[in-house]
């Protein structure tokens, strides 16, 4: 079931309209995305991918529907989310089979969802690193590679070990035992953003950046060599270590050689936040996902993450100043131990980040739809419910891709793993990939869920 | 070479196998010693390994080992002094994000910190520096170079001060400048041929702009060498297959373990002067090195990762006590820590028995004092507290008898806990309003999957009943007498048994040499930037011994760590 979208703000200015969507003042120029002509053949397959994580598990009554199918009843969690009804998909069902036995499930939860693998590394509290690639890398391998920013992974408190002993719950990994930190101080990722921006048009600043680009590349060239010269009187281990050094500076020198100025909108600078107080959750997540949109709006990158903390966090959320979080005087995890309607009003806020996203993506016309139609939103998680602790029927929600996906309904995939999930958004992003993670684990495409 | 020849894929399973066989043997037998040292076991310490049939044996940083090396570890029951050498494979680590923070403070006056801006360090273990964690993914090349863009460029504008030129021209003392900052950030001289790389890329960028411009770019590509970043150690090749580490890289270790910084001038120096070429020089030298103040560095770094510090943010407080207390229960411990260190003649079994505290007027209302203004030495009341496991830091970020014992229990005695089962429902009981915090944990244990690891935790957490969330003293809760005896039972001889309370176990465990070994093995760890393995057997005792030997002393303790094989020895796979 298509739908059939109808832009009645299609003939308004659109900076305009940009401006009072975004909440910002916009500069000139004009965003290069509008410059592009509008392509049909774009709809074939979404072309981003921005995954939430959310950790500790949810309020399973206040989050699933009670009837599957395309009548389905939205529930408490994701009311924000009520706008792009027609254009989402909730799913259940399917668990983490590889996250199976003993150990801190918590820090499984992290090294399973995105990697369905197993796990390698040393044991702590008998968790490891996982041993595969991650979803999210995958894909930026195949559609990131053209962007200056192949993908971008930033959160909330999320590197904070705040209960002291939950460092390791890490999601993404661009190789065995390779986890990815994810940023969270928005003005690092500013600062990074801000570099593709131009400063100005006169020539003689243009000769000075070119040069300056020019001495960076010399050097990182220069670094490369030592690299390779060093690594020559090394033991393979830590020839290994260095060689993904290597790896960073090659990828360093493709950012820099591409840090073109690009005719995008100004970023204007995150607030001052103390990444580390929970009192600035709710700003903290804010600037991640503003910053996150001026990324894609900019085509600086089409793949991203945004993680609300780390598996196990302790965040207590009542001094935020939001309205749906004021009175939970107990730690997420505290109140993820026995979930009720006080877990449901963090769900509920972490939805509204979402759908903030969503509307932002939505906002912008693109092809014969909106950037939203044209992206994947993937709402997901790695614990199904902390009193339990486990990884079975896990909580999805998938939102836009709407030329791609049989948005507006609610599927049950009971006892198949989430790397079904994977395999399915493979075909939704055009990547030929039938199988990915423990092969065994493979069921296959998801029947129903592709347009 | 590329990761994927030695990360076979085939290591998950292999590694997951062994750990199921090593949990079967801890449930049905109790609890092990896993966490300080892997699998590959250390009799005495340890349960036997169980080999993964067609595994390459696992290495301290989780990866295989390569069969050229797997020569047999030391003798298992008492490490005679047989004249041979053994050591751990282990894996290049790199500067720590304070330890870059110090080199460039050191060498340019640059206090801007720049390492604070670089991705978050993955811990292992709760350490910092451990190489198995100190993964360089993208976005750490990236910060590195714009650190070191910003590093260069300030020193650029006092170019003649950093380069010592003495108002020479910069071309001409480029010459010299260019190998003796190459020496300090490297730390080592340079090699001919690297000294030719660097005065050849700086003339390559004088051709085309300024002497300072060329300086700074040179500088930039110094500051990113992986012989900058990296502990590179190329030691000399020995016959049985070791590398013995060199003078100067020995003065690494010793600045590095003993000030968390890289060494200064005057320490290159004594390795060039051959000072570190035995045991009893580097004794010598470490000696010396502890009386030096940048020592508090290491002291407190290790104290702060070891007793998680850094968790000071989730302190419980009850109402009306403001949020500022949390810092002042850190500052509390780190005051503590350095006095114990610096004034207190730092054995560790004070650590667990004193009660001089530095408290200030929201603190004292935690300890049950009436002060007024700011941090003031008090003694704490002795019926009450005894040594850190009984500080409000400690008892308010671990709030329940599971949390503090689990901590208590890794931390204190390196006993560690079989990983939590999988679990089919809800593994926390609801507490009933009438009952006691011990009277639900008691309930929760009896629940048959939780009491797999509660019942390793919760007994020892219950000594700790007579504070409550907030490390306030109680004698009763929900007008219920408070209960805090228990029976210990972490078959450790020296602690075991049954004991009443805090105060009682911090005592015991104070004169106790299971702390004692523990206390050194989480020395080694933190001292090596890895856990020990099997090779590292008598490295680590002979450690053990010295502190015991020293009743208490953990200047010896650190003596000790810089006499070993671990020490001066590598270990190189694949050469």
């Amino acid at each position: 079931m298509k739908r059939i979208h109808s832009h009645a703000f299609r003939n308004l200015n659109r900076r305009a309209l940009l401006k009072g969507a975004m909440g910002v003042s916009l500069g000139l120029p004009l965003m290069d995305i509008f410059q592009r002509p509008a392509s049909a053949q774009a709809d074939a397959h979404a072309k981003r991918l921005f995954i939430f994580i959310h950790c500790n598990g949810v309020h399973w009554p206040s989050w699933f529907p009670d009837t599957v199918g395309p009548n389905y009843e939205i529930k408490s969690c994701l009311t924000p989310l009520a706008p792009f009804k027609d254009r989402m998909i909730m799913l259940g069902g399917m668990g983490l089979p590889t996250a199976k036995g003993r150990g801190q499930h918590h820090t499984r939860a992290g090294a399973h969802l995105l990697t369905c693998a197993d796990e390698v590394g040393s044991q702590f509290d008998g968790v490891g690193y996982s041993d595969s690639i991650s979803f999210d890398q995958e894909v930026a391998n195949h559609i990131g590679q053209s962007s200056p920013i192949k993908s971008m992974y930033t959160g909330v408190q999320v590197n904070q070990a705040s209960t002291g002993k939950m460092p390791r719950a890490r999601f993404s990994y661009s190789g065995p035992n390779a986890p990815i930190v994810p940023e969270h101080r928005p003005q690092l990722v500013f600062d990074k953003l801000s570099g593709f921006v131009q400063a100005a048009d006169d020539p003689a600043q243009k000769a000075k950046a070119d040069q300056i680009r020019a001495q960076r590349l010399s050097v990182i060239d220069f670094v490369e060599n030592d690299l390779l010269s060093t690594t020559a009187v090394l033991g393979t281990n830590d020839k290994a270590r260095l060689d993904e050094y290597l790896t960073g500076m090659r990828s360093l020198e493709t950012l820099v050689a591409n840090q073109v100025s690009r005719s995008c909108d100004k970023l204007v600078a995150p607030g001052m936040v103390d990444v580390d107080d929970d009192n600035a959750i709710v700003d903290v997540a804010t600037q991640m996902i503003q910053l996150t949109h001026h990324a894609m709006q900019c085509d600086l990158t089409r793949v991203a993450i945004v993680q609300m903390q780390g598996e196990q966090g302790g965040m207590n959320y009542q001094d935020t100043g939001h309205p749906l979080v004021a009175g939970l005087n107990e730690s997420h995890h505290g109140l993820s131990h026995h979930p009720d309607e006080k877990l449901a009003k963090i769900g509920e806020l972490h939805s509204t980040f979402v759908a903030d996203f969503a509307a932002r993506l939505d906002a912008i016309p693109e092809g014969a739809g909106t950037m939203l139609d044209n992206s994947l939103i993937v709402y997901t998680m790695g614990l199904a419910d902390g009193a339990k602790h486990n990884h079975d029927g896990l909580p999805h929600v998938l939102i836009g891709g709407s030329h791609v996906l049989n948005g507006g309904q609610y599927a049950v995939f009971e006892g198949r793993s989430t790397v079904d999930l994977w395999v399915t958004l493979f075909k939704a992003l055009g990547i030929a990939k039938d199988t990915f993670g423990r092969p065994e684990f493979v069921g296959g495409v998801l029947p129903g869920i592709l347009a | 070479m590329s990761l994927a020849t030695f990360r076979s894929p085939k290591l998950g399973y292999a590694a997951q196998g062994c750990l199921l066989v090593a949990l079967v043997a801890a449930c049905s037998g109790g609890v092990t010693d896993g966490g300080q040292h892997p699998p590959s076991g250390e009799p005495g310490l340890a349960a036997p390994p169980v080999a993964a049939p067609t595994a390459n044996p696992i290495g301290p940083d989780g990866l295989p080992v390569a069969p050229d090396v797997s020569m047999p570890p030391p003798p298992a029951a008492d490490c005679p002094d047989t004249g041979e050498h053994f050591v751990e494979p282990s894996l290049v680590r790199r500067l720590t994000h304070h330890q870059y923070n110090r080199a460039v403070e050191s060498l340019f006056g640059d206090t801007s910190s720049p390492a604070d801006n670089f991705p978050a360090a993955s811990l292992e273990g709760g350490y910092d520096n451990q190489s198995s964690a100190q993964f360089v993914g993208p976005d750490m090349s990236e910060r590195w170079e714009i650190a070191a863009r910003a590093v260069a460029a300030k020193a650029a504008l006092n170019a003649n001060t950093v380069m010592s030129c003495g108002g020479a021209p910069l071309d001409t003392c480029v010459m010299s400048a260019v190998p003796t900052l190459a020496k300090r950030l490297f730390r080592r001289p340079l090699t001919e041929p690297e000294q030719q790389k660097y005065l050849a890329f700086y003339e390559q960028n004088r051709a085309t702009d300024t002497a300072e411009r060329a300086f700074e770019l040179t500088l930039t590509a110094m500051l990113m060498s992986p012989n900058f970043l990296f502990l590179v150690e190329r030691g000399v090749r020995q016959a049985n297959g070791l590398y013995a580490l060199t003078g100067h890289e020995l003065a690494s270790r010793l600045a590095i373990l003993l000030w968390n910084e890289p060494p200064d001038e005057g320490l290159l120096a004594a390795a060039e002067a051959g000072e570190l070429a035995t045991p009893e020089g580097l004794a010598t030298r470490a000696e010396l090195m502890l009386k030096d103040e940048r020592a508090t560095a290491t002291i407190m770094d290790f104290h702060a990762q070891w007793f998680g510090l850094r968790s000071a943010g989730t302190l419980e407080l009850p109402e009306g006590v403001p949020d500022t207390a949390r810092d002042a229960a850190k500052a509390e411990v780190e005051h503590f820590i350095q006095d114990w260190y610096s004034a207190q003649g730092g054995r560790i079994q004070d650590l667990f028995t004193s009660t001089k505290a530095w408290v200030d007027a929201d603190l004292g209302k935690l300890y049950g004092l009436n002060l007024a203004g700011g941090p003031q030495l008090v003694d704490l009341p002795a019926g009450e507290r005894s040594g850190l496991f009984t500080r409000v830091l400690f008892l308010g970020t671990h709030a329940n008898p599971a949390s503090r014992g689990d901590f208590v229990l890794k931390q204190a005695l390196c006993t560690h806990l079989p990983p939590p089962p999988q679990l089919t429902a809800n593994d926390m009981l609801p507490r009933q309003p009438t009952e006691t915090t011990r009277q639900h944990f008691e309930r929760h244990a009896t629940n048959p999957c939780a009491a797999s690891c509660h019942g390793f935790m919760d007994p020892v957490g219950f000594l700790f009943e007579n504070y409550d969330r907030t490390g306030s003293w109680r004698t009763e809760e929900n007008g219920q007498p408070i209960n805090a005896s228990t029976v210990v039972n972490t078959a450790k001889a020296d602690v075991d048994g049954p004991a009443n309370g805090a105060i009682e176990f911090s005592q015991r465990l104070a004169t106790s040499r299971t702390l004692s070994d523990c206390l050194a093995a989480h020395w080694f760890q933190y001292a090596n930037g890895r856990q020990p393995g099997s090779h590292d057997r008598c490295s680590v005792r002979s450690t053990q011994e010295r502190l015991a030997a020293s009743s208490g002393d953990v200047r010896q303790l650190l003596i000790g760590l810089t006499q070993v094989d671990s020490f001066r020895f590598v270990r190189k796979t694949g050469l």
